[in-house]
């Protein structure tokens, strides 16, 4: 009778023992799933925000532009050899062109300054796909086609008591420029924002518009593209580097972490603190298994006795307790798993909705990789054998006679 | 009652290993828990000191309508005469007042501007109000260590204007009624690292005699940063104040002025409670397997017990008692140890680096025992409904059927 | 000699120039204007009254030069604190000097996007003749004429103009000045000519912000000279603050 049968034999028999700690292991493997499930959706949602919906995970700018008082003096020609060496990068998967521009916009009878991003709704939705959902209420992003639409931080809208379909005037300039110029603009609705600054500054406006508007046709502030793979952005970025290295334009090629140095930091540390807790984790379910274990080897010494005295190997008792312990650890560990794993995906389809201080909810989709369940249920397994290592070794040691007498 | 606990007690002696096991799951779990709050208790105090004391001060004081203002008036000031700041001064609880001017400008080396926020103090006041504002400048000099008419940048606009330490550059700006003025200021240090979540990258800070002389508005400035005794609780403060500056003006706690302070605090707090959950439930099930062990060895005596006339009631009493006792004591030796941990920490300091301030952040874990007596009935609580259900299944059987079981 | 009809004509034209003579041509205008409101060189001295948002004012008081070259020259008088203070604009670049610092110092000229109380007034600025072309448009008012005037390069300030002209002493009356979109920019009100020194012309100009209605400046010339002695060495910064 092979081991691996007769260990399953025995814990079904033992029902409620094994059912008590495959519940405690089970649902340490749970929560353990369920809180990496969160704090990766909490991360991911930072940095989708940040780079699906605002930044972009690569930026392309003439050399010089970071940080730039001016960004419109480097602007860029809009050239299709660009792009294409752009797209032709491994890694790349989508490029759209950027402008950004600030300049005052009024109702008619009074005036405020706005910071702009004009876009290409064309290619935009493709490298920041956020961007076509970022939208308050009924508002609806900018779509191709669309020229004299643009979308607004909620505060700059009260400020100017425009609401969805109102008529504003845009005006701006740039250098080279005499004068300044001004168009009409429909408002296609808000922007969500995560901070209340971004809200009373923040527009969004077509790339043609604002090419007419400055007077810059066939020109942008830079290009942003997104990546295949988003771990491996900086490899991307050195690719990208070497492809325009021999340009005779200089240019400056930066990554998400480059544009939002705080995302990184948050993330650092979201990271440190589940670590701590599933270590905690791990050590109080470990605990568990240990005792277990050794509480049901001391149950079963005269089972144990009764064994060895008919002839079973030292060997095989130690490897029997250590199948069961293993059987028990893969079942409720797997089992522990599965049902984070599916808590986890049901409320990632619901999303959780987190404020930032003074911006606009976020909602963040829990979500897990089966990379992390495995690992679980293997750590489970491997906890559970090496708990039952030495209750194992102790009971076989006694001598058959002493053990058959016990209890 | 005293029977059944001191049977109860011994019975847990006995059995030291199953006790052990329930033991040790309470124990570690309060443990952790315990001195985790402790731990986030002092980095939530480092969080909203070093806001309140780094750069708030503990209440504000402004023009009515200031702070609803869309481009921060010059035209809705607050005096800072002598006369005045003595009347905030002389509300008790009040310790420190210090005025603040904040303002928009121009840099320029004479050639090219660039634009920036500034806020204008005065350092010997601003010192006793926010006494760890020198913290955030990360080289050279703070304002308080050089003569009127310096300045200090942070990295983003000092980098914008070409300057270095020791350059000079010229303020330019136009005060109330329009008309430009211009002084020269020298840069003596920078303000943080590049990349603070500032709302304003480009941010400076002068001396507010200089910015008083700039603007032309002497004896006048856009705040007042009032410390009090208790920062930690700034509302009662605030009726206090308002009744001595008088209906011209209002008056905010750090609360409002800060409240992404609140919001990060709370998140954080969320996220531990659900670890706490976690852990209890976890430490919980752990009781709640050895109890069922427990009861199913001690059939036998359950039966015996019952035989003898011990009422199903207190047999159950005896088993809960047990749990809950072994939680209790566990509990409280858990919340001991983190307890002792917490104070030794609280005393020493722990210290961390972040990389977006300059120097290392010192947190002081505090626990209050609020949190510790709520986590000792939880866990105690917990205990007796894990072994609840075991036992209640335990007494149900037949004494004959109980004596007669292995 | 002439013949007596011509002679005839010829004074009645001097005596009653408005009768007699045939009508101006949209040159002719365009030139009358540069010349009361934009002449070669000028000194004068005017009060600017700049109505904000808030519809709070703000008021200056400067003494002018400008050269023949385009360059301006502004000393302020009041108020007190910019006593003083000189602005120099040598074509797009703008200096300030501060007494107190006995400097001069460069200003971007996109500050004035942050409202300035002096942007109002580039409309003075435009030189009608060397940068626009026109011609008349129907003005539907018999006392003045309507000019459609039309940037002749991209480096004019508007893209088009309209300006007003009186028929009876061919003073500009009103204008208004558009961007490249078309979008009404800004506009301008001229009125109560006065004499200057035996040249009557508008002492009196209200400039609005067209897309901030409630932003808006006045001019009030106190003293105009015509035709002054503008050296060029009056335009260099190191003379400021003499």
């Amino acid at each position: 009778m092979n081991v691996l049968s007769l260990a399953v034999r025995n814990l079904v028999r033992n029902r409620r023992r094994s059912a008590l700690t495959a519940l405690a292991v089970a649902l340490g493997a749970a929560a353990l799933v369920f809180l990496q499930g969160f704090i990766e959706g909490f991360i991911s949602t930072g940095i989708d925000a940040s780079v699906l919906g605002s930044v972009g995970a690569v930026q392309i700018q003439r050399a010089g532009s970071l940080g730039a008082d001016e960004p419109l003096k480097l602007a860029l020609r809009e050239t299709p050899e660009l792009v294409a060496r752009i797209t032709a990068v491994p890694g790349v998967a989508a490029v759209a062109p950027r402008l950004v521009f600030d300049g005052m916009v009024s109702n008619g009878s009074e005036s405020t300054l706005f910071t702009a991003v004009a876009i290409d709704p064309a290619l935009e939705y493709r490298v920041c796909p956020l961007r076509a959902t970022a939208v308050r209420g009924a508002s609806t992003p900018l779509a191709a086609g669309d020229r004299g639409r643009a979308l607004m931080g909620k505060a700059l809208a009260t400020s100017l008591g425009a609401v969805r379909g109102s008529s504003l005037m845009m005006q701006s300039s740039s250098p080279g420029m005499p004068g300044t110029n001004a168009l009409d603009v429909e408002v296609s609705g808000t922007l969500s924002t995560l901070d209340f600054s971004e809200s009373k500054h923040a527009m969004t406006v077509p790339l043609s518009f604002a090419q007419d508007l400055l007077r810059m046709p066939g020109r942008v502030t830079g290009y942003v593209a997104s990546v295949a793979d988003l771990e491996a952005v900086d490899a991307v970025a050195d690719r990208l580097r070497a492809a325009l290295s021999h340009e005779p334009v200089a240019y400056q090629v930066t990554t998400w972490h480059d544009q939002d140095v705080r995302l990184a930091e948050q993330i650092a540390q979201a990271r440190g603190i589940f670590g701590f807790v599933a270590a905690v984790l791990f050590l109080l379910i470990a605990a568990g298994i240990v005792n277990t274990m050794h509480l049901s080897v001391q149950e079963r010494v005269r089972e144990i006795g009764t064994m060895v005295a008919l002839g079973t190997r030292r060997r095989q008792v130690v490897q029997l307790f250590l199948a069961e312990a293993a059987v028990l650890g893969l079942v409720s560990a797997g089992l522990g798993a599965s049902t984070g794993w599916l808590v986890v995906g049901a409320i990632g389809l619901r999303g959780v909705a987190l404020h930032p201080p003074g911006g606009d909810a976020l909602i963040v989709r829990p979500h897990i990789g089966l990379s992390f369940i495995a690992g679980v249920v293997c750590f489970a397994v491997a906890g559970a054998v090496v708990a039952a290592l030495r209750p194992a070794f102790r009971a076989s040691r006694r001598p058959p006679a002493e053990a058959l007498r016990a209890l | 009652m005293r029977l059944l606990l001191r049977l109860a007690a011994r019975n847990a002696v006995r059995q030291r290993r199953r006790s052990l096991v329930t033991f040790s799951a309470v124990f570690l779990s309060l443990a952790v828990l315990v001195t985790l709050r402790g731990f986030l208790n002092g980095l939530h105090a480092a969080i909203w000191q070093s806001v309140v004391f780094g750069q708030a001060g503990a209440l504000e004081i402004h023009r009515k309508g200031y702070l609803s203002s869309g481009d921060a008036s010059l035209e809705l000031d607050v005096p800072t005469d002598e006369a005045f700041l003595a009347k905030i001064a002389a509300v008790p609880g009040v310790t420190a007042v210090a005025p603040r001017l904040s303002f928009g400008g121009m840099v320029t080396d004479g050639d090219e501007t660039t634009f920036a926020f500034f806020d204008a103090l005065d350092p010997a006041r601003e010192l006793r109000v926010c006494p760890r504002r020198g913290e955030m400048v990360a080289t050279g000099k703070t304002l308080g260590e050089s003569g009127p008419a310096a300045a200090v940048l942070t990295p983003e606009l000092a980098q914008a204007s070409h300057a270095h330490l020791g350059d000079r550059r010229t303020l330019l700006t136009s005060d109330r009624d329009g008309v430009l003025n211009g002084l020269d200021v020298e840069l003596v240090g920078t303000y943080g690292q590049p990349g603070l979540p500032l709302p304003e990258k480009k941010v400076g800070f002068v001396e507010l005699a200089l910015a008083q002389e700039l603007l032309r508005m002497p004896g006048r400035a856009t705040e007042l940063a009032v410390a009090v005794e208790h920062p930690e609780r700034p509302e009662p403060m605030k009726p206090l104040l308002e009744a001595a500056v008088g209906g011209q003006y209002e008056v905010s706690t750090w609360h409002d002025v800060a409240s992404f302070v609140d919001d990060v605090i709370s998140n954080q707090n969320f996220i531990l409670g659900i670890v706490e959950g976690l852990f209890l439930l976890v430490a919980m099930l752990g009781v709640g397997n050895t109890m069922l062990l427990s009861v199913y060895e001690r059939t036998r005596e359950i039966g015996t017990m019952m035989a003898i006339g011990v009422r199903r009631r207190d047999v159950l009493s005896l088993f809960l008692l047990e749990a809950a006792l072994i939680a209790l004591v566990a509990g409280i030796v858990g919340a001991a140890l983190a307890w002792a941990a917490v104070a030794y920490f609280g005393a020493r300091g722990v210290v961390l680096h972040f990389p977006s301030v300059p120097r290392p952040v010192h947190i002081y874990p505090s626990l209050g025992l609020g949190y510790v007596f709520q986590m000792l009935s939880l866990c105690t609580g917990g205990a007796v409904l894990a072994a609840l259900v075991p036992t209640l299944r335990g007494v149900r059987l037949r004494p004959v059927d109980a004596l007669a079981s292995v | 000699m002439w013949r007596t009809s011509y002679r005839v004509a010829f004074v009645l034209c001097l005596t009653f120039p408005r009768i007699a003579c045939a009508d101006p041509t949209p040159e002719a205008l365009l030139a009358r204007y540069d010349a009361l409101m934009n002449p070669k060189t000028f000194e004068g001295v005017v009060v600017m009254v700049a109505h904000h948002q808030d519809e709070s004012t703000r008021s200056y008081k400067m003494r002018f030069l400008k050269s023949s070259d385009d360059k301006v020259r502004v000393s302020f008088s009041e108020p007190a604190s910019a006593r003083g203070q000189e602005l120099l604009r040598v074509d797009d670049n703008l200096w300030v000097y501060l007494p107190n610092l006995k400097r001069a110092l460069r200003i971007a000229s996109r500050e004035s996007f942050q409202g300035g109380d002096f942007n109002n007034a580039d409309v003075l600025r435009v030189n009608y003749s060397r940068d626009f072309t026109a011609r008349f448009t129907p003005s539907g008012d018999a006392t003045s004429w309507r000019l459609e005037l039309a940037a002749k390069t991209r480096d004019a300030a508007y893209d088009r103009v309209v300006l007003w002209m009186s028929k009876a002493e061919q003073m500009p009356t009103r204008a208004e000045y558009y961007a490249v979109s078309g979008k009404l920019l800004r506009s301008a009100v001229f009125e109560d000519v006065k004499a200057f020194h035996g040249l009557r012309r508008p002492s009196h100009v209200i400039m609005r912000n067209e897309l901030a209605t409630k932003r808006y400046s006045e001019l009030f010339f106190l003293d105009m000279r015509f035709d002054v002695d503008a050296p060029p060495q009056r335009f260099v910064l190191t003379d400021l603050g003499r």
